[in-house]
């Protein structure tokens, strides 16, 4: 009988409510928009054909928009899959099941830990979720809880997530495999001199990644790159940087690489924000070792040439510079993964290097690194460098986005 | 598979080395001046600003290196001589740049502070500062008189020093954290000529904020439960600008910009520091006597560029004598750094907050003038 039932379901094509899903796109609703974003999305690649039928067949621009993202995701998806691996991906059906047991089916191995905080582990909850990325699934848990979470460092740059009371304020999120991104913080700036008022506002998109992946290079700059930013009435959102403020300084949290966009203080609210990411992942690395001895050697590391210099040891600390040049190789400054350069004694023991500034080039870049003191007989430096990159772009949507 | 060549990194030459490195140690007299400052009725609508009754200072607790006399005085001429003039009553150097209006000035001050007299001075000519506001490039840490709009900060004068708020900047975020607001007032303490005061002169500056009441009188004092520093990306109210003077900027709780503050009070405890400038040869091994102990050359490196200039890495440590052990390296060394072939310019070196050895890096300078 079940084998019989496992034919039937096998041969009888899927039924679902696509019809019902792309007309909800124009929906003013945000929530039902983004629902109806969710469920098209879960057809993946096999859906796409459907949505590029709706997508020819729409004639509000916007829903046009929307299922042009949308198909681009699903293809990023499969693409990601094949840089980064599967997705995690959580299932959870819950009625009045502990706390402590619907987190636990969230974590995993090599993912972070999750601590209900100041939530009981044994209050009960339900919740219903079915094969949602892993940052869906802990998102759901939190609302579920009553919760918001702060990602931090467990010591040794192990994640370890803690639910906080209180829900986040409703915001654009979307969840792209191994990734959530979503405006994290909206800021605005007022100022005031004798002179004058001026105003200014500012919105830091975060791209969250899943915490066994580990994104190579700097990590600061360029990450997010932004489109557009319309406002309400259409018109563009987006301008340069004021010239009246001192340095911007960025704070990233744990997993999360992040961006920021100036936009006009007088912008009609909400907002639409368009964008990709532009995250490097390491996908060819090597070890190099450079000798100490003499005045220090050079390595050739592909198009790269590695260059140990300026070996100083004094009680004071042990030092030392690496340059690195190269005429045709982008990203040089990116290529030195961090944490990885060790000082190697003359019986093998390593000794790691914290590296207190760098500087350069798009053709030379130099870094500076200190040591331990009291190292004894140092021989030659190791360094781990990247050779390839995969940079993931997802393109991204988020409406509704409102300022303070 | 990459070759593994042993072509050399560095040189060390003495035909290519800067004959010398100097450094400006500081040592010597320190004066430390307790300024009470009292801004009132500070801020309002753009251009208003109050100075409302009397500015409550106080004391200094030490005296300072010359004593200047409090000015009285009343003359009509131009401004430049009229600064001029100022420099012979005060012994304090007035630069004046290039483009200012010859114009003649009425100047009457009576028992007032340099601050009191030069501002008395900039006011009546209207088109001259020595305060621009959006200059953030690099410039003299020199008092200078230059063209522009004269502004009427919100200040208060305690001896020949001068304490303002130039500017207040709110910000209102939210994140999945929650919502908050917050206003950072920019507080500029002005030093004398005389009184060497900006960031490079090892000057330090420790403010204490004793008041801050909003329009309504309401309690502003208290911090705002996230600072600067908490968000995802922030900007910072200091625009880094040169001159004798020093920036601080307090967080306050919000209140309404528009009303302004009713009162900003506290102190600024300034540590000023007598230097002179030590010539150390850039060689291993070298060594400079300091009141404090003994700097030492580690190391010299050169670092081969292409082209005739080079950069250098010298490796400095402190031995400290006995008495000295326990003093920061902040507090014996200067962050200015100068060196031959460079034509005077010289670098500021990042000075560790522990141990004795920093490093000086020089920008690419032509090789050995010698």
């Amino acid at each position: 009988m079940s084998v019989l039932l496992a034919i039937l379901l096998a041969v009888i094509p899927v039924q679902d409510d696509f019809s019902k899903w792309i007309s909800q796109l124009e929906s003013d609703s945000i929530a039902e928009r983004e629902e109806a974003t969710r469920l098209l999305y879960a057809l993946g690649e096999a859906g796409v054909d459907r949505l590029e039928k709706a997508r020819e067949g729409a004639r509000d621009p916007e829903v046009k928009a929307r299922l042009e993202a949308l198909i681009a995701r699903i293809r990023k998806a499969a693409e990601l899959a094949k840089i980064l691996g599967p997705t995690k991906r959580v299932t959870i059906a819950a009625r009045g099941r502990p706390l402590k047991e619907v987190l636990a089916q969230v974590m995993a191995p090599g993912m972070a830990a999750i601590d209900p905080g100041e939530f009981d582990p044994e209050g009960r909850l339900d919740l219903q979720v079915r094969d949602v990325t892993w940052w869906e699934a802990l998102d759901r848990v939190a609302r579920a809880s009553g919760a918001h979470y702060e990602i931090k460092d467990n010591g040794d740059r192990r994640v370890k997530i803690t639910l906080i009371r209180g829900k986040e304020p409703e915001g654009p999120v979307l969840y792209a495999e191994q990734f959530r991104i979503s405006v994290v913080e909206a800021s605005r700036f007022d100022f005031r001199t004798p002179t004058g008022k001026k105003s200014m506002a500012m919105i830091v998109v975060e791209a969250r990644h899943q915490p066994d992946l580990k994104p190579g290079g700097r990590m600061y700059d360029d990450v997010i790159r932004f489109d557009t930013i319309t406002d309400a009435k259409g018109d563009d959102a987006k301008t340069l940087p004021p010239g009246w403020t001192g340095s911007r300084f960025l704070n990233p949290r744990m997993l999360g690489l992040q961006e920021g966009v100036w936009v006009r203080a007088d912008a009609v609210l909400p907002l639409t924000i368009t964008g990709r990411t532009d995250v490097p992942f390491p996908s060819e690395t090597r070890e190099i070792s450079l000798d100490l001895s003499g005045e220090g050697s050079t390595v050739q590391a592909g198009k790269a040439m590695l260059r140990a210099m300026a070996f100083s040891s004094s009680p004071g600390g042990t030092r030392l510079s690496l340059k690195v040049e190269s005429e045709d190789l982008p990203d040089l400054d990116q290529r030195l993964i961090p944490g990885s350069v060790f000082l190697v004694d003359s019986k093998g023991g390593r000794h790691p290097g914290f590296s207190n500034s760098s500087s350069g080039s798009n053709d030379r870049y130099t870094w500076k690194f200190e040591f331990t003191s009291g190292i004894e007989d140092p021989r030659r430096v190791v360094v781990r460098w990247v050779e390839e990159f995969h940079r993931v772009a997802i393109p991204f949507r988020l409406e509704g986005v409102r300022l303070p | 598979m990459s070759a593994l060549s042993a072509r050399a990194g560095t040189k060390s030459q003495k035909g290519n080395t800067p004959e010398c490195v100097q450094s400006f140690v500081t040592g010597g007299t320190t004066l430390v001046s307790h300024l009470k400052t009292s801004i009132r009725g500070a801020m309002a609508l753009s251009t208003l600003f109050l100075l409302a009754g009397p500015i409550s200072v106080g004391s200094q607790e030490a005296s300072p290196p010359k004593e200047i006399p409090r000015i009285t005085w009343e003359e009509t001429d131009y401004l430049g001589l009229l600064a001029k003039e100022l420099e012979l009553k005060t012994a304090g150097r007035i630069r004046l740049g290039k483009g200012i209006e010859r114009k003649e000035v009425k100047v009457a001050v009576r028992d007032a502070g340099f601050y009191e007299v030069l501002d008395a001075l900039c006011r009546a000519h209207k088109e001259v500062t020595y305060f621009i506001e959006d200059d953030v490039q690099p410039g003299t840490e020199q008092l200078t008189i230059s063209p522009g709009r004269w502004i009427e900060y919100p200040a208060s004068y305690h001896g020949h020093f001068k304490t303002a708020l130039v500017a207040m900047m709110k910000t209102s975020r939210s994140s999945p954290e929650g919502n908050e607001t917050r206003v950072e007032t920019e507080l500029v303490v002005f030093g004398p000529p005389w009184t060497a005061l900006s960031w490079s002169s090892g000057a330090e500056v420790e403010w204490t904020i004793n008041e801050a009441r909003d329009a309504e009188g309401r309690d502003i004092l208290a911090p705002p439960r996230i600072g600067p520093g908490d968000e995802r990306m922030g900007i910072s109210l200091d625009m880094h600008r040169s001159g004798n003077f020093s920036i601080h900027v307090v967080a306050l709780r919000d209140f309404v910009l528009d009303r302004g503050l009713k009162v900003l009070a506290g102190k600024a405890k300034i540590r000023t520091v007598e230097s002179r400038a030590v010539r150390l040869a850039a060689e291993a091994g070298a060594t400079a006597e300091i009141p404090q102990g003994t700097l030492t050359v580690d190391s010299a490196k050169e670092l081969e560029e292409s082209g005739r200039e080079s950069s250098w890495i010298i490796a400095v440590t402190l031995k400290p004598n006995e008495s000295s052990k326990e003093l920061n390296l902040h507090r014996v060394v200067g962050p200015r750094v100068r060196y031959d072939g460079d034509r005077g310019r010289g670098t500021y070196v990042s000075l560790p907050s522990q141990g004795r050895s920093f490093d000086v890096s020089t920008p690419p300078i032509p090789r050995s003038p010698k």
